[in-house]
């Protein structure tokens, strides 16, 4: 099967995983206890007539398949409807915040790339060594630590204690140079657990293929070291790296959740928490039917990297 | 309460205010404009105040509308928009309002933007607000309007209060007051950028034209961050990155005393926590066995190790904050002759209680409370307590506030074996403490009376209280009704709250905390109470 027939196929099957992705993600916000109804009255008391007409608003009163089918048919034309707590378009709300998830998710996921890749590779070539024992110490730590306390600690210690940083975003684009430094302590705080599991996974990779015989067959051909760990064995590496980095695109979209409470950043996170705790089921339901599609997006896009990274890999 | 009288406390602050007022002339940022940076605990979510059903959004617009009577710091109802108000029979009331005033859109404050203001929340989500009590309002001419109430109403004066004035095209449909608040007050509104700031600047025409506090607010500029998470508040503001915080965390506050750069201000706030029985269910359907266990909530204990030593045990419902409503001694002697911590006393009554019921103990049960910090501690604290003794095994079990809520209010709760740590908050009005938590109609799932108390005696008296104006009468029947429920035990009350505010020493001058929370930046310029506040140092 050719590569471009591989992708198309690859593509197809992704629709009933986005259709299943939509049914999940309508039945779990059904699931939730409470309805619109009751954030707009706050249990207090009303009419029926009130509560009757909000609940035709939320087309509460249809059967859950007939209200399925509406939001599934609205969604389909992107529309996501008007926000339960005000009269905002969904698409509205997410638009904004779309960007800021998107520069923090991008930045701390270059800082794990960045810093997990290299430090797995070395860790690997000098195996057994000071450096190694070093890095697997800090990796375990990174993966334990919790991304909450994190936060406040690199809070506490640079923006409070040494003043080096502001500790709540600065008003200015979110492309403005002093966006950009303020969102090293959040992209850090965000990609650290990332980058350790990368540097766990490439030294492991790393050192697998640093047994194979076409490394021996390399270095007997006369290659430099450099060219034998960067051109052939890390090649080879990235494959499990490739898979694990699409299921981070998940972590990092979870993780912001928290991370941009701490570090008042308005993302896509902070709209998902307070959309759950006001019951405005249109934006829960289209954040994580959105969350839900990246992922799916970024697998898909694993895939077809395993293509171009191997060429031998057939379907 | 006799309309818009003065008190030695506003001629106090008066004083307090004129000293401060030196220091207003050299507040001023790099723009050449003074700016107050504050925090919201969460996003703005509507301008408009018929749909307004969460604090923020109230305190968000407190500076940009205006009622047309304002509560003071101690309850005191004083003249905003209104000039006087004279009563003409048991239900009418005539209005004579301020000349010169215009909205923040240039449009001339009149009548009729009063009486749209009230009727455009018929059929909001707030509609209670008004309509309670509101029946009718005739013009009679562009600055006097007669309010018709739909019966006699004692709290109409503070209900005024809570009813920002609009411009009349907003109920019109000319003016959406989704693109932004428009109202007459001090401060008109700028911007909001949802999850990052919200910000306000000042109106340079506000009527305001007195000697008691400066004609315009010395801060130019309001900037309110959003900052949710309250330890990332704490370090902003011990950051220099915000000025004013609210509400900081019960364990932080000893931490911001101790710096140098803060200064904490606080003010007892109307509400109270309380432990809410199930009345349906055995034990707790016996009042033997509800007095034991209110005899055993260490109050003293919970207040110094859980709330670091802020706020007041709580023996009856109305919160001292209401002085003319409930006293130091009628809640002392409430707390002697039922609720005062006393394991002795606790034991003989349960001991009664259990035989009298036939339970045996130890009796299995639970607490359920929502995740706040405080109420869980204080929650563990009363388990300790009742497991001390041989009639209870109690646990603890935390939901997440809208489950729990929804649970408390389900309608059943009462019959449930558990006991329900909640807090409540009253206003100004004595009614607010009582009605919806005692009032046998206001009995889950109608409204908030979740341990389902029901006494013929103290709807009567609520009800007549309700429609009495005379002050000594009114605080007659609160009192009466105050002692029949202290003595049937619905709920143990645990603690009158505190409100606390933290801000920067050098930045911030004159701001005081107001008792109730959607009031929380009153203080940065109310003329009516004679207060306002400017940046610092300069």
């Amino acid at each position: 099967m050719s590569l471009r027939r591989y992708v198309l196929r690859r593509t197809l099957l992704t629709l009933p995983i986005l259709l299943g992705v939509s049914v999940l993600t309508f039945g779990l916000v059904k699931l939730l206890p409470g309805t619109p109804v009751d954030y707009v009255l706050q249990f207090q008391e009303a009419t029926p007539e009130l509560r009757a007409s909000l609940r035709a608003q939320y087309h509460l009163d249809e059967p859950v398949w007939k209200q399925y089918l509406l939001w599934l048919n609205d969604v389909l034309h992107l529309d996501f409807g008007d926000r339960v707590v005000s009269d905002r378009s969904v698409g509205a709300a997410i638009a904004e915040r779309l960007p800021e998830t998107l520069v923090l998710g991008g930045i701390s996921f270059l800082i794990a790339l960045l810093v997990g890749v290299p430090a797995g590779v070395v860790a690997a070539v000098r195996r057994g060594t000071l450096v190694d024992e070093g890095s697997r110490v800090v990796a375990l730590v990174g993966i334990a630590t919790p991304n909450f306390w994190l936060g406040l600690l690199l809070i506490l210690v640079f923006g409070v204690h040494l003043n080096l940083v502001p500790v709540i975003p600065p008003v200015a684009p979110v492309f403005a140079p002093e966006s950009l430094v303020f969102l090293v302590l959040p992209a850090v705080t965000l990609g650290t657990a990332s980058a350790a599991l990368f540097t766990r996974l490439t030294r492991s990779a790393v050192t697998e293929q640093l047994r194979q015989e076409y490394v021996r067959a390399a270095r007997a051909k006369g290659l430099d070291e450099r060219t034998v760990i960067v051109k052939h064995v890390l090649r080879n590496s990235l494959i499990s790296v490739v898979t694990v980095a699409a299921v981070q695109v998940a972590f990092l979209l979870d993780g912001a959740v928290v991370v941009e409470r701490v570090f008042s950043w308005p993302g896509l996170g902070r709209l998902l928490v307070r959309a759950i705790l006001q019951r405005d089921f249109p934006v829960v339901q289209a954040v994580v039917l959105l969350v839900a599609t990246a992922v799916v997006v970024a697998n898909l896009l694993a895939d077809i990297v395993y293509a171009w990274l191997d060429p031998r890999i057939t379907y | 309460m006799p309309p818009f009288t003065t008190s030695r406390r506003r001629l106090l602050r008066w004083v307090g205010a004129a000293s401060v007022a030196g220091v207003a002339g050299c507040a001023g940022g790099s723009d050449g404009g003074s700016e107050l940076v504050a925090t919201l605990g969460a996003d703005v979510s509507t301008y408009d105040p018929t749909q307004a059903n969460d604090t923020t959004s109230r305190k968000a617009f407190g500076l940009v509308y205006e009622p047309l009577v304002s509560v003071d710091f101690d309850g005191t109802v004083r003249p905003t928009l209104a000039t006087a108000l004279d009563q003409q029979d048991d239900r009418t009331w005539r209005v004579s309002l301020r000349d010169g005033v215009s909205f923040h859109d240039g449009s001339d404050f009149t009548a009729a933007d009063v009486k749209a203001s009230f009727e455009r929340y018929a059929g909001t989500p707030r509609e209670s607000d008004v309509f309670l009590w509101y029946e009718d309002a005739t013009i009679r001419d562009d600055s006097t309007l007669d309010i018709t109430l739909s019966e006699p109403y004692a709290p109409f004066q503070l209900s005024l209060g809570g009813v920002p004035i609009v411009p009349e095209a907003a109920a019109t449909g000319d003016l959406d007051l989704s693109n932004g608040p428009v109202g007459t007050g001090p401060y008109a509104f700028d911007t909001h950028e949802p999850d990052r700031l919200y910000r306000l600047t000042r109106a340079e025409d506000h009527w305001y034209a007195g000697d008691e506090v400066p004609e315009t607010p010395p801060i130019e500029t309001l900037t309110f961050r959003i900052i949710v998470e309250q330890s990332s508040q704490v370090a902003a503001l011990r950051g220099g990155d915000i000025d004013l915080a609210n509400n900081p965390p019960a364990d932080g506050v000893a931490d911001l005393r101790d710096d140098d750069a803060i200064t904490v201000s606080e003010h007892l706030a109307g509400g109270f926590e309380m432990l809410i029985f199930p009345l349906a269910a055995p034990p707790f359907s016996n009042r033997d066995v509800r007095e034991g266990v209110s005899r055993l909530i260490p109050r003293d204990d919970i207040i110094e190790s859980v709330y670091g030593g802020i706020g007041q045990p709580a023996y009856a419902p109305i919160s001292p904050l209401l002085d003319d409503y409930t006293s130091e001694s009628f809640l002392t002697e409430m707390g002697d002759e039922y609720m005062r911590y006393d394991p002795e006393r606790a034991r003989e009554l349960l001991d009664a209680g259990f035989s009298a019921l036939d339970v045996s103990p130890p009796y299995e049960t639970t607490i359920v409370t929502n995740e706040t910090g405080d109420r869980v501690r204080w929650a563990q604290l009363v388990r300790d307590e009742l497991n001390a003794t041989e009639f209870f095994d109690v646990s603890i079990e935390q939901f997440e506030w809208s489950t729990y809520i929804g649970r408390v209010l389900s309608g059943d709760s009462h019959r449930s074996d558990a006991m329900m740590a909640l807090g409540w908050s009253g206003g100004w009005d004595p009614d607010t403490y009582l009605r919806n938590m005692f009032y046998s109609e206001q009995a889950t799932p109608a409204c908030c009376n979740a341990a389902h108390y029901a006494n013929d005696e103290v709807d009567r008296l609520l009800d007549e209280a309700l429609t009495t104006y005379d002050t000594a009468e009114r605080r007659a029947l609160y009192e009466q009704a105050q002692r029949r429920i202290v003595a049937d035990a619905p709920v143990g009350f645990v603690r009158f709250g505190t409100r606390i505010e933290a801000y920067r020493t050098d930045a911030v001058e004159g701001f005081e905390t107001y008792p109730l929370d959607s009031g929380e930046f009153t203080a940065i310029y109310a003329p009516w109470a004679g207060t306002y506040t400017a940046t610092g140092g300069g």
